[in-house]
């Protein structure tokens, strides 16, 4: 009778003992990894980025798996995870890896918001690692934070309980803009002179004096030009050749030295020596003279001619228009004149 | 059959519990038997104040504040610590709590205090004598002592204090222990000349643990604002409250340099505004803000102010002379930030300040105080002096330096990873942009694109 007491107490005591250890046993606490940062190569909501992780394994237990999920509530372990909104993981490989290395994607373990890559269980090692992952879809959200729990395990799908915890946050961002306007731009300045960049112009008017059949007449204008269409500008040059009544003098249709004595009427736009009249073409821009108008004591006129031109945006550049009258004895009498204008055209 | 062990009927057993009766009885009366003891005054108003109160614990200070009772002389003082209050009674069996040790500490004279004699300082006595044995073999023992004093302690009115510093706590947490006071006319500590004598309790116990955990937060936002000051005015209370994702330079003009905030040649909805990327982290290893230029559509120089979609002219932005692409539609641009005038054209970025006015973890009145510190790069004119002149449409020179990368890699604006404090908390970068085209900018719509990015190391 004794014994069987003496028994069932034994066996109650032992049953006391074990389930207070039951009771009051607790899973080792994880350890807090350290250092642990997340950068994407693109932060823009719903782009394909890789991800790259960066930490510490605090502690040398048996590592098998380490699992990173991504959750838009909270970076607790404690919390149950929701996904963020539009994060994909499904395609999501392990580009590289370093320190604690050897591990693959488990595509059983994992789902569209967790990663868990395995191995055989080692060691862990006390150094910098880092994954990086490809092909994530990131969250579509702009603006919401999103936490990465990231735990490391002995199990190699990560089912067990976690051995080293911590969590890293990243946030997605619109593309941010900066806008601007550059609005077209085209100035001309036309007169007798001009400043190179327009800020002055004098004169309207050319007077060649009395034209004489045995030297050539000549004068000169000038004009400036800037714009910044791309496609630059051209200057044409509208008019008649001289006139008086029904009287007129031959304009050159094509570049011809200065003859005296023969009916000329020309312009080009560089300086010339025969006669010497006019300069050659100055600014910082890229506008040059056409062929015809560009050959020195060569001088031709055709109403609606091009004379020069750009095929950029150009600063200024200050043309000098020559102009050349001969006449023949012949030449009858009068006031000879001619309206010459000038136009500058772009594409804006 | 039950059997008891005593059968009360036996004269054995009727023998035994009698002389068990007289053994108990005699056991618990007999410290009171001891007319010497009895003889003794009550210390009164008695009380032992422990600095830590933790189980083991180290270096302890344990300070007796009492009254004595009988106006005599005080020659000797003895504070033996026992597991019972009975025990360290005059004359009882102490039994000494485990783990303490008297015998490492030291007396402090300086506390004494209420003793009617200030001239005769008491010392502390290492070994003992008589009725009170210190030192390492009596571990729960003090002893202290003066050679003379001038006379009876007239003193039972005040209180007396004692002091001691260095001890160790016992190490049973969760456990009560009792150190008596006796006083001796003479410094032998002869049980004969015991005055007075009172016991003080204490207890140590198990330090008190609260655990919590604080989450990882990141809270990142860029946007525009019309704050346009690093100390004065608030961005907003928190990144709910930062939003639209652009900003507007206005429009143009190669006479003026432009920079935000840009009031006159601007559309309403643009106007006045800076941009602003507000952080809030408790990473402990610090945050860094970074941008990337988003490379948009066209040929050359893809991530600068451009129109997009055109070809640029492929020779370097970057290069130190960048005569040769001032007719394409991409501005050009500095990685090493400069001042801009107008002689060249130029588009860039700097961080002209770092406002605080959503702060409130920490003190923080604008840039210099900020645990964001800006990039050599990107930090306005290079002081923590926030320009107010670079705004609008100025001749120019501007004051700030301005740089931007038109790569597409990830460069750095800011950090506080080498701040003493690297939490933020609602930091707001202020972002200011500048551009100046020159005669031969072609005419458009430009447009510059970035990702702004916070990365926090935990």
């Amino acid at each position: 009778m004794l014994n069987r007491i003496v028994r069932r107490l034994f066996v109650a005591l032992i049953i006391l003992v074990s389930g207070a250890g039951l009771i009051f046993s607790r899973p080792a606490a994880a350890v807090t990894i350290l250092n642990r940062s997340v950068t994407l190569s693109t932060y823009t909501p719903s782009a394909t980025a890789s991800h790259d992780f960066k930490f510490t394994f605090p502690t040398t237990a048996d590592v098998g798996s380490i699992s990173f999920e991504y959750c838009s509530n909270s970076p607790s372990f404690y919390s149950a995870c929701t996904a963020p909104g539009g994060l994909d993981l499904s395609s999501a490989g392990l580009a590289s890896q370093s320190g604690n290395a050897g591990f693959a994607v488990n595509s059983a373990a994992s789902t569209a918001n967790r990663i868990v890559i395995s191995r055989t269980a080692i060691a862990g090692i006390v150094a910098p690692s880092e994954y990086v992952f490809n092909s994530v879809t990131n969250p579509s959200a702009a603006g919401q934070t999103v936490y990465v729990k990231i735990s490391t395990h002995t199990a190699q799908d990560a089912s067990d309980s976690n051995i080293d915890t911590g969590a890293v946050a990243f946030a997605v961002q619109n593309v941010f803009n900066v806008n601007a306007f550059v609005p077209p731009f085209l100035q001309m300045c036309v007169g007798v002179t001009v400043a190179p960049d327009c800020s002055s112009v004098a004169g309207d008017s050319v007077d060649l004096g009395i034209l004489s059949s045995t030297i050539a007449n000549k004068g000169q204008s000038q004009y400036a030009v800037a714009t910044n269409d791309i496609t630059g500008y051209v200057v044409f040059a509208l008019g008649t050749t001289m006139t008086s009544g029904n009287n007129i003098i031959p304009s050159l249709s094509s570049p011809a030295a200065s003859f005296p004595g023969t009916g000329q009427f020309g312009i080009n736009l560089r300086a010339n020596l025969i006669p010497i009249v006019g300069q050659d073409p100055v600014g910082l821009g890229t506008g040059i003279p056409t062929a015809d108008y560009n050959i020195p004591n060569r001088f031709t006129f055709n109403d609606g001619d091009s004379i020069s031109a750009s095929s950029l945006p150009s600063n200024y550049n200050r043309m000098t228009v020559s102009y050349l009258v001969n006449v023949p004895k012949s030449q009858p009498p009068g006031i000879y004149s001619t309206t010459l204008t000038y136009v500058a055209t772009v594409q804006f | 059959m039950f059997r008891p062990v005593f059968d009360i009927k036996t004269p054995a057993s009727r023998l035994f519990f009698l002389v068990l009766v007289v053994f108990l009885t005699a056991s618990c009366l007999l410290p009171f038997l001891n007319d010497r003891a009895l003889a003794s005054g009550q210390i009164t108003n008695r009380s032992l104040t422990l600095s830590s109160a933790v189980a083991g614990g180290t270096g302890v200070t344990y300070t007796f504040s009492f009254r004595t009772a009988t106006s005599a002389q005080i020659k000797g003082m003895k504070f033996v610590a026992c597991t019972t209050a009975i025990g360290s009674y005059p004359g009882g069996s102490c039994t000494a709590p485990t783990g303490i040790h008297f015998d490492v500490g030291s007396f402090n004279n300086a506390a004494t205090a209420g003793f009617t004699d200030t001239t005769n300082a008491f010392s502390n006595d290492t070994t003992g004598a008589g009725d009170c044995l210190s030192g390492a073999s009596h571990p729960n023992v003090l002893c202290l002592k003066r050679a003379a004093t001038t006379g009876n302690d007239t003193n039972t009115a005040t209180n007396k204090t004692i002091q001691f510093t260095g001890i160790t706590n016992p190490t049973t947490a969760n456990s009560s222990f009792y150190v008596g006071i006796i006083t001796y006319t003479d410094s032998a500590y002869t049980f004969a000349n015991i005055v007075d004598a009172g016991t003080t309790a204490a207890a140590v116990v198990s330090t008190l643990q609260v655990n919590a955990r604080v989450a990882e937060v990141l809270n990142f936002c860029v946007g525009s604002t019309t704050v346009d000051s690093d100390s004065t005015g608030t961005v907003a209370t928190d990144c709910s409250g930062v939003s639209s994702a652009q900003i507007n330079l206005g429009t143009l003009d190669s006479s003026k340099i432009n920079i935000t905030p840009v009031t006159t040649s601007c559309t309403a909805s643009d106007c006045g505004k800076n941009a602003v990327a507000m952080v809030r982290s408790n990473a402990i290893n610090g945050t860094v803000v970074y941008y990337d230029s988003v490379q948009q559509s066209g040929s050359n120089h893809l991530g600068t102010l451009r129109v997009s979609g055109q070809t640029c002219d492929a020779t370097g932005n970057n290069a130190s002379s960048d005569t040769t692409d001032n007719t394409d539609a991409c501005f050009n641009v500095r990685t090493t930030s400069a001042t801009f005038d107008t002689t060249t054209e130029r588009f860039g970025m700097t961080v002209a300040g770092v406002n605080c006015g959503s702060t409130t973890s920490y003190v923080c009145t604008g840039t210099a105080t900020a645990n964001l510190v800006r990039s050599a790069s990107y930090n306005g004119d290079g002081t923590s002096t926030y320009e107010t002149t670079d705004l609008d449409e100025i001749n120019g020179p501007t004051l700030n330096k301005y740089a931007w990368d038109e790569s597409g890699t990830a460069v750095q604006i800011a950090s506080s990873a080498a701040s003493t404090v690297k939490q933020i908390d609602d930091e707001a970068l202020i972002l200011k942009f500048a551009a100046h085209p020159l005669i031969t900018t072609p005419f458009g719509t430009y447009q510059a694109q970035a990702d702004f990015i916070a990365v926090s190391t935990y």
